[in-house]
């Protein structure tokens, strides 16, 4: 406003309110100490936590869009319970697979190792090695490969044995050397 | 940082460093609207809450600011229009008028004066007898010293009814001076 004007108002000020007109212009009003220095941070944190605009116009049409995809993937709580039961039985199935098959590698490399070794077994050896009252059963079990004529022969000398044993017999049977662990 | 308001407005036009700018304008303009507010609203509590509305209010219509309106003007605007919402809302909420001390009172604004001399306590209590725009009016006047034109932005009324506004709230004030 320039001077002019100024005057001209003040002028008019004097004569229609002599009283204000002679008053000094002071604030009355007081603000809380400090209050402008943290001002435009709480404006900042107003802004930031504003809803955006256009945000209730859109909200109806993404939370139905929400929804139908959500209904695509949902699986009945019967289902997801049989789900369940089917998967832990499975787990548990597994976990004895996996154990026998351990099992039945150590089986094997057992059996192959018991089979080396008696294929190399000569026929005096097998005779003081084998317990000839265990021979028929092992016969069902050990695969002879190359020896097979040998374990033919075995078997029948083990048919020629006179198996009337009278128990000190026996007993000094066990207590001798031919009484061997045979290890598979 | 002091910028001008032309070079608040082309700094945010940029879209680069918006925040700072925004803060700059903040900073500038926040004494004059909170005090603007104030003389309408009284409490000060309820002039925080307009007053930070108003600065939102800003925020999202910088976007669109012409730029052949003046941005100070811009923003007396918006403050004087939050104020009436404000007090026309709280009107019909509280069903009393938010002119009379008992207002004050009951917002726990019975100290809302500085310790001031006996006068200039009668000045405030007159003030409260005018209707808010008016007071309004009275404080872009007679503390601001703004020009006829700019509150005519502001408050979207004419210069000759604002002329007329204002001579009627100085008369009524001093005729409360004289007779309390």
């Amino acid at each position: 406003m320039n001077k002019k004007n100024e005057n001209i108002e003040n002028e008019e000020l004097m004569k229609i309110a002599p009283t204000l007109f002679g008053m000094k212009k002071v604030n009355n009003l007081k603000a809380p100490k400090g209050y402008f220095s943290n001002l435009a941070d709480t404006v900042k944190v107003r802004i930031d936590n504003e809803v955006p605009d256009g945000y209730f116009e859109n909200l109806a049409d993404k939370v139905m869009d929400k929804i139908d995809k959500e209904e695509t993937k949902v699986i009945p709580i019967q289902k997801r319970n049989i789900a369940r039961i089917v998967s832990f039985a499975a787990s548990i199935a597994g976990i004895f697979i996996i154990g026998f098959l351990l099992n039945q590698n150590n089986i094997v490399d057992t059996i192959a190792s018991a089979d080396n070794y008696l294929e190399n077994l000569t026929t005096s050896e097998l005779d003081e090695a084998v317990d000839y009252n265990e021979m028929e059963e092992l016969i069902c079990y050990v695969d002879f490969g190359e020896n097979f004529n040998e374990a033919i022969q075995i078997e029948y000398s083990i048919n020629d044995i006179d198996l009337d044993f009278t128990s000190d017999e026996i007993d000094e049977y066990l207590s001798s050397d031919y009484y061997l662990d045979v290890e598979f | 940082m002091q910028l001008s308001d032309d070079e608040i407005i082309a700094q945010i036009k940029t879209g680069q460093d918006t925040n700072k700018t925004f803060r700059i304008l903040i900073e500038k303009y926040q004494e004059r609207l909170y005090w603007h507010i104030r003389r309408m609203i009284i409490n000060h509590d309820d002039t925080d809450d307009v007053l930070q509305n108003v600065f939102v209010k800003i925020w999202k219509g910088l976007a669109n600011f012409r730029e052949d309106s003046n941005l100070y003007t811009w923003l007396y605007r918006i403050a004087t229009n939050e104020s009436i919402t404000f007090i026309n809302k709280k009107k019909k909420e509280n069903n009393i008028s938010i002119d009379n001390e008992s207002y004050h009172l009951h917002a726990g604004q019975a100290d809302y004066l500085m310790d001031c001399d006996e006068i200039q306590e009668k000045l405030e209590k007159a003030l409260l007898t005018l209707p808010e725009k008016q007071r309004a009016v009275f404080h872009m006047k007679y503390y601001e010293n703004m020009k006829y034109t700019q509150m005519s932005e502001v408050v979207g009324t004419s210069v000759g009814a604002l002329k007329a506004s204002y001579h009627i709230a100085v008369k009524k004030i001093e005729h409360y001076l004289i007779e309390n």
